[in-house]
This record gives structure tokens, sequence and C-alpha cells, in this order.
């Protein structure tokens, strides 16, 4: 168990946002979140799943919503936090530990407030190890962790508590209602478990691996990002298009970035619903989901959906996703083919290093 | 207390689908649920408001369709697994609420949602009561002496027949628990069971209005009756209902409609017929319910007072929108219940309230001469 500073706060949500793979929410309102609790002298316990009892009560609160969603919510009233309220009551128990339901710039920092507003620990780990975009984009549904009872909490001062559910597809649907009906901003808690279920069916040390990015990125160094294990560096470029909407409480659009530098003469397109799902390089499909597909500027700062700024210039990177993603039951719910598109998924690391092809996996691509 | 015979119960039915005004369900729907509770031998039992226990708990249980279109996610993989999802709505709320309930009420008078009622009652065995939140059947969640009487709606409970079991255990308002409750119906196969307003006798004898299951069971054994001895089974349920014969004569043409956000909205039209009514013509709006009539094309009779059309010769209730051209049929008026004609009910339940700018007056003014229930 350990407690973060002031600096591991800003590392952690600089490595969400980027995790979170355009993503997540907004770093910005995650950073005024998690200083405000700062300056009310609340504590952020981070905690290894070993470190806690395996009967401990577990649950995952966070927020459903499109993104680039800027309704601003009051901070006495955090959906997430106000939805843990409401299943604690309903289940009449109270929660000893919260994972995050996944990476990004709002949605960890919504995690950590809930655990800081308890006084319990966040757990080292999360429900995908980046951001995804749908309920059952999850690794508690491949781990078949019930998703119920789970509870709602809206910007209407709603409480919802689902009791039971026929599918997690149906929750998604149901929810995202819900969601639509509430400016696209709702708070969530589920999955509630004990740590020790939660042992071989979440993915692990990645607020730690989040923290370690987010320094690398806040020191404005591509070569000592590079040097994590994982990141690849997939493109620079401009953005040359960008078209999207907000459509049944999902934001979904494509961009495409014109290379530069080493680049040149090339053109990288990518489609997203909230985050960055797939991606052609020069029309022919490239990195693709559940393998992680990340934006930043020049300068490092991870980038969220939607953008729009043509002629701005953006580093694009790979990561491999966590190999619970790589199964049959994962790829289910987060291949090309689950958002309707008949690409086959090809693992980043198949891609870019071909076998019997020599390369330095952290800066080559260009095949 | 009193327990009531297949008879009876069918004479409710009828009598709240003439209250229903056009709305409040299929009749044909709630007579086959109710005939097969008695054939399954179930009871039904009717308990006046005052013979509920103060700390009673009573709770309202229906079904709810949806306003926006289904989504085009396939639900074929979902199987049916709950059968009766209003009865399942009405034992997840009572678990919830931790209480055994004492009985249920029907939230409104109607052929279909009455029925509803009637059904959970004789499942659970609970008394229904003779009473309702809007003794008619009305269009909004607003029209309901619950709404005005600030009876909270929530904790409310939703189910549908794939299992999904959904609490709202705080709402807003009565509005934002429809479009709540409406949004998971269009996820649902367009339906789902709701039970709400569990509350007290206590507050139930303030909040609803009284014996209004008797009244319909009223009209609708006045019906039945004037069938077996061939008297006039129109005079007959005005006579039970203390109402007046509107208009008589044919319907012009097939009722014209739209789904306006899953409401019912159109109007239909009717050429006066009889020494009384010839060369005089009459035109009803409606949403769901009849809403505003007008005779020789001046606003005539409107809610919250009750326009109710019947076929003239047999006495049937027809529904919207289901009258054709041809008909010939009967326009029966009835006061509204007084609840309605509270201040600040008239805010929400006059034609005003559906955009017409025509003043609401009560029927017995518009009729001042005419009226005389009681002949």
């Amino acid at each position: 168990m350990r407690n973060l500073t002031k600096e591991d706060v800003d590392n952690l949500l600089y490595g969400a946002t980027f995790l979170g793979t355009g993503g997540g929410g907004s770093m910005e309102m995650g950073l005024e979140l998690l200083n405000k609790d700062l300056n009310d002298g609340l504590a952020f316990q981070i905690a290894d799943l070993d470190e806690l009892d395996d009967h401990a009560t577990i649950a995952s609160p966070y927020y459903v919503g499109a993104v680039g969603n800027k309704i601003k919510i009051n901070h006495s009233k955090d959906p997430a936090l106000l939805a843990t309220n409401v299943l604690e009551n309903y289940v009449n128990k109270k929660v000893d530990g919260i994972i995050a339901a996944e990476l990004g710039g709002y949605a960890t920092a919504g995690a950590l407030h809930v655990a800081a507003s308890k006084n319990i620990p966040l757990l080292d780990a999360d429900a995908a190890g980046r951001a995804a975009p749908d309920l059952q984009c999850s690794l508690f549904y491949i781990a078949d962790i019930p998703i119920t009872p789970f509870s709602v909490y809206t910007l209407m001062d709603d409480e919802i508590v689902v009791k039971s559910i026929s599918s997690n597809e149906q929750a998604e649907l149901i929810v995202r209602k819900i969601s639509t009906l509430s400016s696209s901003s709702v708070g969530l808690c589920d999955h509630l478990t004990t740590a020790s279920t939660l042992k071989n069916s979440c993915a692990k040390n990645t607020i730690s691996k989040a923290i370690e990015i987010g320094k690398n990125l806040r020191k404005r160094s591509l070569e000592s990002l590079l040097k994590i294990n994982e990141i690849y560096e997939l493109f620079k470029g401009k953005l040359s298009d960008s078209k999207w909407e907000i459509r049944n409480g999902f934001t979904y659009g494509y961009y495409t970035l014109d290379g530069i530098g080493e680049y040149s003469g090339s053109k990288l397109k990518i489609w997203f619903k909230n985050e960055n799902l797939i991606s052609w390089l020069n029309d022919s499909p490239y990195i693709t989901s559940p393998d992680l597909i990340i934006l930043t500027t020049v300068d490092l700062n991870p980038v969220t959906n939607p953008i729009n700024k043509t002629g701005q210039e953006y580093f694009v990177f790979g990561m491999r996703s966590d190999k619970k993603w790589r199964t049959v039951a994962g790829l289910n719910v987060m291949a090309p083919k689950f958002f309707g598109f008949e690409i086959e998924y090809k693992p980043i690391e198949n891609i870019l290093e071909p076998i019997g092809t020599i390369v330095d996996h952290k800066s080559r691509i260009f095949l | 207390m009193k327990t009531l015979t297949i008879e009876d119960t069918l004479d409710i039915l009828y009598g709240c689908t003439v209250l229903g005004t056009g709305g409040g369900g299929n009749l044909a729907n709630g007579i086959q649920k109710v005939e097969k509770d008695f054939k399954d031998g179930k009871k039904l039992k009717l308990v006046k408001l005052d013979e509920v226990p103060d700390e009673g708990i009573v709770a309202s249980s229906y079904f709810v369709g949806a306003i926006s279109p289904e989504s085009k996610t396939k639900k074929k993989d979902l199987k049916i697994v709950i059968e009766n999802e209003a009865l399942y709505s009405f034992n997840v709320l009572e678990e919830y609420k931790k209480a055994n309930f004492f009985g249920i009420i029907t939230t409104e008078l109607g052929g279909g949602n009455t029925a509803t009622a009637i059904d959970i009652a004789m499942n659970r065995d609970v008394p229904l009561i003779d009473a309702d939140p809007a003794g008619r059947s009305v269009p909004g969640v607003q029209h309901s002496s619950f709404y005005i009487e600030k009876v909270p709606i929530a904790p409310l409970s939703i189910v549908n027949k794939f299992g999904d079991i959904i609490l709202i255990n705080q709402v807003v308002d009565d509005f934002r628990a429809e479009e709540l409750i409406r949004s998971i119906a269009a996820e649902s196969g367009n339906s789902v069971g709701v039970t709400s307003q569990a509350v007290t006798g206590k507050i139930l004898k303030k909040a609803t209005i009284p014996e209004t299951i008797t009244l319909a069971q009223k009209i609708g054994h006045a019906l039945r009756n004037s069938r077996n001895n061939g008297a006039d089974p129109v005079y007959e349920m005005i006579k039970a209902g203390e109402g007046a014969l509107l208009f008589e004569g044919i319907v012009t043409e097939d009722t014209i409609w739209n789904d306006e956000n899953a409401y019912t909205v159109g109007e239909f039209r009717i050429n006066g017929t009889g020494s009384q009514f010839n060369g005089h013509s009459f035109r009803v709006w409606f949403k769901n319910e009849n809403i505003v009539s007008w005779l020789d094309d001046k606003p005539y009779v409107t809610v919250p007072d009750l326009i109710s059309v019947v076929l003239r010769k047999t006495g049937e209730p027809i529904s919207n929108p289901y009258l054709k051209g041809g008909m010939e049929v009967a326009v029966l008026g009835f006061r509204s219940p007084s609840e309605w004609r509270k201040e600040k009910a008239l805010e929400i339940f006059t034609p005003r309230a559906f955009g017409f700018d025509i003043p609401y007056v009560p029927i017995e003014k518009i009729l001042s001469g005419v009226w005389n229930p009681k002949k």
C-alpha cells in the first residue's frame, strides 16, 4: 500500500490518458477533480491485489457517455461516487477497495476520486488495460464476473439499481439509453466482487504502468518513452481530414493523418468509437483493437477524441493489449468484427515484426 | 371487502372501457386475462378505501410501451423468461420495500389497464382497491391524483420479459420517470411491467379517487343488463354513470391517426341522426383518450370531463383509433371526478394543456337545461 504524491497523480493521469487511446474522458477535468481532493486533504492510496484480504469487497465505479462531452460535473455530486453509495446501500455492504473500469484521463481519476472519498485504496489494476467503448468491452465480462447488481446515478439525481440483466449487451443498451437521456453523463458502479476473484480477471499493475508512462511523457522525450517495453512508434503526420458525430451515446468518427518526416508520402487513417479502434496504413488494415492506437501531440501530450485541428501534427503510438484480450472471448468483444469491420485482428507485434525480419521493435514500423 | 364473480369482473372491465374514453388499453386482452384467472380458480377481492389499514402498503402496477423505436440490435438471443412482467415487478418492489403489500390499485380505469391490476390481485391473492388516481383513462403520467397530491412515483420497479430487472430508487419527477421507463421499454421488445407509488393506506386515502371501480361496475352492469332485458344500453349506461347523451350519428370515415411519440393522436367526425341530432355534426380530437369535442365545429365537452363513444345499438365501447366509417354510434359524456376540477388539476388537464385555445367549461354548464342525469 502506498500513497500517491501530487507528482504521481499528474503522471498517472498523463499515462492513463495515453492508455485511454482517445477515450477515457478529459484529462484536464480529471486533474481538476483530483487537485480538489488533494486540497481537501484526501489521501490517494494504491494497493496491490494481494495486499487486500481475499474476501475484500471490490467495486468498479465509472462514467458512461460520449467522449468530448464538456458537461461540467459538479464535484460535490460526482455521479460515480454517488452510484457507489447507491450500490453499497442496496447490497447493505461497504466496499473495501476500488478497481478502475478502464484507464483514461477522467475514468481513472474518477475511480481514484471515489476511493479517496471513501478512504479506501484503488487497486493497481483495471478492467481493461486501456479504455474501451462498450460496457461489455471489459475483462470482467470475459471472466464471467456478473455485472449485476449495478447502480446508475445521473446528473438529474436519478438513482437506478439494475438488479439482474439478461445479457451484458442488454446492460450496455439500457445504460447507454439512460446516459443519452442524461446529457451523456452518468456514473455507474458495477462488478461487485472479491479480491480473490479479481486475481485472474483484470489487467494488473496498470496504475503503476500509467504513472511510468506519464512520467516519460512529461519529460517530453520520445527516446525515453520508447524505452518503455511494449510502446511502438507507428506514425507521425498532419491531420488532413476529420469527421465525427455523436450517435446513440457514443462519439464516432474517422480522421486521416498525412505522414511527415520519415513517414512522408504515407497516410494513416483511424476510426474511433470513443476510443481509437481501427487503423489503415495507405488504405490497408493496420493496427486494430484490442491493441492500442494512441495519439499525442508532437510534444507528447496525449490527445483525446474527437480532434479537428487540420494541419496539426501528431505522433501515433501502438501498444500490445493485455493478453486476455487476445483470447477468443476477448476478441469476441474487442476485435474489428465486433465494431462491424470485416478485418481480421492481427497482433501488433506480428504486423510490426513479421517472422524472419529483424527490427528494432521500439522505433521501426515501416515494412 | 367483497369477493367478485366473473360477471362482476367483466362488468368492471366494460365499465372501465367506457370510462377509458377511447384509451386505457385493449379490452379483449383484458377479458382474456381475467377469464383465465377465474378458470384457474383464482379469486378477486375488492376493498373500499376505508378498509385499507393506514399502515398497509398498496402499489400500482401497469405496462408501459416505448417512445423511441427499438434499437436495431437483435434480441433473438434473449430468451423470454418472464411471462407476466407486471406481476413480477409487483413482487420485486415488494421485496425491495421489505413489506408484504396489502393490495393493488389500478393506475387508471381502462379495459386493458385495470385488467392488469386485477390479474395481479388474483394471482397474488391480494385485494383490488375500489379507487384509482384518475377516475378515467388519462394520457400522461402527470394526469394523476398521485401527481397532483405529490405522491412520489419512486421507488419503482421495471421488469421486461427477458429478465432485466431494474429499480429506480429516486427520480426527479414523474416526467423523468416516464422518460426513463419508456427508454428501457425500447430495449425490452417495446413493453415493460412497472410497479410504482407504493404508498401507505393513510396516503392512499388522501391521494386517490374513491369508489371508481364500483362506478365502472355499475356502468358495465347496466350494459349487460340491457342486453338481457332489451333496454336501451346507451340510456342505461348514462343513468348508471350519471352522464348525458352528447351525440348520436354515423361515423363519417375511418379514424385518421398518427403515432406521435408512442401516443395515438387523431380525429374522428360523426354526422348526426335522429330527430335530436339530424343536420348536426360532432368532432373529437384524441391523444390516446378523447380530449376535445366540437358540436357543429364549436368547442363542446372537453377534458377533464369524459367523452366516450359506444356502438348505438349494442352499447359496446369503441377505443381509439378503431372507429370505422359508417358505424352507428352514440357519444356519452360524464362529469370528471371533483379531483380534476381543482385549480391545480385544471392547469394540466384542460384543452390548453394540449395546445387548444379553448377554455374548459364543465359539462353540466354546457348542457345546462338539458342536464338531468337522474332522470
